[in-house]
């Protein structure tokens, strides 16, 4: 996937030079070339599709292309590690998913949010539980009664120790369900281990199934929140079915954010935060994410520091939930997180 | 039927049969230069699209992608240095042809059977989707695993005399797969604390090392600088000769198609499973197996072209690559806004068809480039080597480079080049090498998410391998390891020879 | 010695072979078994990062055996042939000159940048390799540099070192 970019790269700055050198020099002079936008997934993936028209809706935004460069693997670590190893001068960000928060505490990388400094927390795609067309289970109370009765026995993809598939199993754990876990490369994996009857279900991102639930080849059980999803309302919300469970239920568990290094100055996080607040405007990236009926983040979370308070106490929320469950390598308090 | 009518609407359209020449040419140079491999091209491609409208992106990519994945073969029958994993099975037959000084013959072989193989994989397309996709699905984790590992044991017995040896070359090259971080937990493995090792190591660099810089160093080493090669015949290839092959090369298609419908399985095992069974169908080759064959060259070339059409099928049914060119046309689908997936074909009915068009004319391309380019090209194995090997290793250098834009990658390529030629030099085949390392990333998760789906149930020998498609793997599998000890070969051919005298 | 024909085991390469790789094995086994049990907090097996590895140590020593067996064969079937196999003309300081210019030229990269770099990376190999006419190897070594340069990098935009 590098060499995409890099070769992107290459193209657009010749462009970049070109134009910037025909307008007159703005104010701030930044961004003067082309950006890169790293997404720290695959190609296909929530993370990726959200960020590929997010930078669509900058672009217009800057005046500068972004070229998007997914640098995949580890939960995400080894796309946060080239961006923290790039440039302070802005012209590297992150789109990145929620994995970052839990990093440390799973022993992936030493970095977290506190190495990164937030431009705008863009979108949350609901999870929604789905099985395949022909399964046996046809409601969510079906399929947790089974988990119920025949613990690590039900087969469940998800994409690995530490991200949102398995903090969603975790919650299912607190109530008793116990799921046996398998984990496939990406979501998009995990679907199809779910079509192909690998695995009983998956916890997937809406957006990812959406087309598939559509077509009829998968059956969505409940979506993993406390509402319904406002376009699918025949679609049952988690929350109604397990009681007492809007702690959990409540929190986004897929927040996507456009992030930078710590250290990029202050006036050109400036420019890039003005630029996201137009970019989320835009008319066609609203279309889409209505569309896919992802959740609105930057509506919920409208200035720097609440979107700090947010991703800190996901961050402590989540840390102790995997702790508790065992699942971690280090303890949230060598971080000093306290428990929420 | 309709996506073929459909497709056919873009023969009339001057501008997109432009497009995808500029792209099947783009294909043609970066493919051919060691190094410079199609997922490459493509990647070059991408940037330049980026604004384009899709139907114009695709015209142009679909060009870059056949011919592409055509001209890795070039230089591997030219240079024995494949252009790409998929084409290590061609410089196995090519390269002995272009030795012999007939790179023209090597060359037009694998121009027409490229171009049968394309068709085949792309009318397999527009015809099968949906059936590859629901076979494609039936496959589980333990299914993949055997596949990779009937790939490795048929290598084993291909390329090397030695049975035993042919393994030990893909061992290493799974214990090379294993370096860096585990694609599911994120523990770096192996890597003794170099961070640069963290992603693991790259294929390109590998590949290029262990062909084109051991193949310098072997030349050097064996003192046959000035061994000339028999100076280039111009023999006609009669037409009658050429297709013979074709009917057979049907079967290899076959395997093409539906290996490259398989996500990272893709074009290298497509090939040496093509190789292998051409070993055991054609009786009477017309050289032996790996000595200059045509009939390799044409099991390699119509297979792993094949993969095209086979590759495109789960990427746009299911929105998983098949090899790393759909992920990258995957990425390009997402920036011109098309969401493959299941309701694909019919919904976005139109680009389906531009794909398909753009890959039949691109078939063309193929064609008429390859039969054009190919005696100029096959001029090159007559420069001197005192000249051709300073640039090929520089070429060398540039394509490990170029993959990922580190230094350290070319440290690599070095070093894969130098254990390639004490490999060589030892008579252990390379080639099994490189797929144990293509292969071995996908064999470790596959093979641990079959235990883990395995661990849940409650039979855990049925859940592994209870299934009809996961025993006839294991069957090939076991078949192909114990009917190559040494014991039991000399044991069946008493038996044989016994039951002839009677 | 009942043979004085009978070469020893330990000079036969399959069997050096076979001992290397089940080294090889060996240590793969050792290592994924230590970090198994000493990395992670989990000690479950079907997760393991390790599980693989394993196996591939096990496929390794299986072959160890396979290849001292062939050893063995080729051992008996060396028993009676006597005729050594003819050497053959081997040129090993020049696969050293290769590999000295390459890693010279690794570590010139990015002091001096590209082209200088190549030029004469291209230069030294074409004269190394019995091109004598000083004219030619720094046409040819311009040449090609250039062409490099021209072709890939502002051509196709591929990065150069």
């Amino acid at each position: 996937m590098k060499k995409v970019v890099s070769a992107l790269l290459a193209v657009v700055m010749a462009a970049g030079l070109m134009i910037s050198a025909s307008t007159s020099a703005q104010a701030a002079d930044y961004p003067k070339k082309a950006i890169t936008m790293i997404v720290p997934y695959g190609a296909g993936g929530t993370t990726d599709l959200v960020g590929r028209q997010f930078a669509i809706a900058m672009e217009k935004q800057l005046g500068q292309s972004i070229v998007v460069e997914n640098v995949s693997g580890a939960s995400g670590s080894v796309g946060g590690q080239s961006c923290i190893d790039s440039d302070s001068d802005g012209y590297t960000v992150m789109f990145t998913a929620e994995t970052i928060g839990t990093w440390r505490v799973m022993g992936i990388s030493e970095l977290s949010y506190a190495d990164f400094e937030p431009i705008i927390t863009v979108a949350n795609d609901p999870k929604v539980i789905v099985v395949a067309k022909d399964s046996k289970y046809n409601t969510i109370e079906e399929l947790l009664e089974d988990i119920k009765a025949n613990p690590n026995k039900i087969q469940m993809s998800y994409t690995g120790p530490g991200g949102s598939g398995h903090v969603q199993a975790l919650i299912l754990n607190q109530f008793g369900y116990e799921p046996a876990l398998t984990a496939y490369a990406s979501g998009a994996e995990g679907i199809t281990a779910v079509l192909g009857n690998q695995v009983v279900f998956t916890n997937a991102n809406f957006s990812t199934v959406r087309s598939y639930i559509e077509s009829g080849d998968l059956k969505a059980l409940c979506v993993c929140s406390t509402t319904q999803l406002e376009n699918y309302p025949d679609i049952p919300a988690l929350g109604s079915v397990i009681p007492d469970s809007d702690y959990y239920l409540n929190i986004p568990y897929n927040p996507l954010s456009l992030i930078v290094k710590n250290d990029v100055p202050e006036e050109i996080r400036e420019v890039l935060r003005n630029a996201a607040l137009e970019a989320v405007k835009d008319p066609d990236f609203d279309k889409f994410m209505t569309e896919n009926c992802i959740d609105k983040l930057y509506e919920k979370y409208t200035t720097v520091e609440d979107i700090k308070a947010f991703l800190s106490g996901w961050e402590a929320t989540v840390s102790w939930l995997l702790f508790d469950a065992g699942a971690t390598i280090n303890s949230p308090e060598d971080f000093e997180i306290a428990r929420p | 039927m309709n996506a073929l009518l459909g497709s056919l609407q873009y023969f009339l359209n001057i501008r997109f049969i432009l497009l995808c020449g500029a792209g099947s040419l783009a294909g043609l140079f970066v493919g051919s230069i060691p190094g410079l491999s199609v997922s490459m091209a493509t990647a070059l491609l991408v940037s330049i699209t980026y604004t384009w409208s899709a139907t114009d992106a695709l015209a142009t990519i679909m060009g870059v992608y056949v011919v592409g994945v055509f001209s890795g073969a070039l230089s591997a029958i030219l240079l024995n240095i494949p252009g790409a994993p998929a084409s290590v099975v061609t410089t196995l037959d090519g390269y002995p042809l272009a030795k012999r000084g007939e790179a023209y013959k090597a060359l037009k072989y694998a121009t027409v059977y490229s171009f049968v193989g394309s068709v085949f994989g792309l009318v397999a397309l527009a015809l099968l989707a949906q059936p590859i996709t629901s076979i494609a699905l039936k496959f589980q984790p333990m299914d993949y695993f055997l596949l990779a590992l009937f790939g490795l044991t048929t290598v084993g017995g291909l390329t090397s005399k030695n049975f035993s040896k042919g393994l030990v070359s893909a061992v290493f090259g799974l214990f090379f797969a294993m370096i860096g971080m585990d694609s599911v937990l994120g523990t770096p493995r192996l890597t003794f604390g170099f961070r640069n090792l963290n992603a693991g190591i790259p294929t390109v660099p590998a590949l290029v090392g262990m062909f084109g810089f051991a193949e310098i160093l072997s030349v050097i080493f064996g003192g046959q600088l000035d061994a000339t090669v028999n100076s280039i015949t111009h023999q006609v290839v009669k037409i009658k000769d050429m297709l013979k092959h074709f009917w057979v090369s049907l079967y290899y298609c076959l395997i093409g198609t539906f290996v490259g419908a398989l996500p990272g399985a893709g074009g290298p095992v497509a090939a040496f499973l093509a190789y292998s069974q051409a070993k055991s169908i054609v009786k009477k080759p017309s050289r032996p197996f790996g000595e200059g064959a045509v009939e390799g060259i044409v099991a390699s070339e119509s297979a792993n072209n094949a993969c095209i059409g086979g590759a495109l099928i789960p990427m746009l049914t299911l929105a998983v690559p098949g090899d790393a060119v759909t992920a990258i046309i995957l990425s390009v689908f997402y920036v011109h806004g098309l969401q493959p997936g299941p309701t694909f074909l019919m919904r976005s009915a139109d680009s389906f068809y531009a794909i398909l068009g753009g890959g039949f004319i691109g078939c063309i391309f193929l064609l008429l480039l390859g039969l054009l380019v190919a005696p100029h090209l096959s001029k090159v194995i007559n420069v001197p080597k005192k000249v051709l090997l300073p640039i090929v290793a520089l070429l060398c250098v540039i394509g490990a480079y170029a993959c990922n834009n580190r230094l350290f990658d070319v440290a690599l390529m070095f070093f894969f080049g130098i254990l390639g030629f004490v490999m060589r030099s030892r008579g252990y085949p390379v080639a099994p090498m490189t797929l144990g390392l293509v292969l071995g990333g996908m064999m470790d998760s596959n093979f641990r998410r079959a235990i883990s789906l395995a661990a849940s149930a409650d039979n855990k020998v049925v859940a592994l391998f209870g299934r009809p498609i996961t025993i006839v793997l294991l069957l090939c599998t076991i078949f192909s390891i114990v009917s190559n000890i040494p014991a039991v070969k000399s044991f069946t051919s008493k038996l044989f020879n016994r039951s002839a005298k009677q | 010695m009942e043979n004085k024909n009978k070469k020893s085991l330990l000079k036969m390469r399959s069997f050096q072979d076979g001992i290397f790789v089940g080294l090889c094995s060996a240590g793969l086994l050792g290592y994924s078994l230590y970090h198994h049990h000493f990395d992670r907090n989990t000690s479950e097996w079907k997760l393991s990062p390790f599980l693989f590895p394993v196996l591939i140590s096990v496929f390794g020593l299986l072959l160890t055996i396979s290849l001292i067996a062939d050893a063995r064969r080729e051992q008996k079937a060396a028993e009676g042939a006597d005729s050594k196999p003819a050497k053959e003309k081997h040129n090993l300081p020049g696969a050293f000159i290769l590999i000295g210019a390459s890693i010279v030229y690794y570590f010139l990269l990015p002091v001096i940048h590209f082209i200088p770099a190549s030029i004469l990376y291209l230069a030294g190999l074409f004269v190394y390799l019995g091109e004598r006419k000083w004219w030619k190897v720094i046409l040819l070594a311009v040449i090609t540099t250039a062409a490099i340069f021209l072709l890939f990098g502002k051509g196709l935009n591929v990065r150069l070192p």
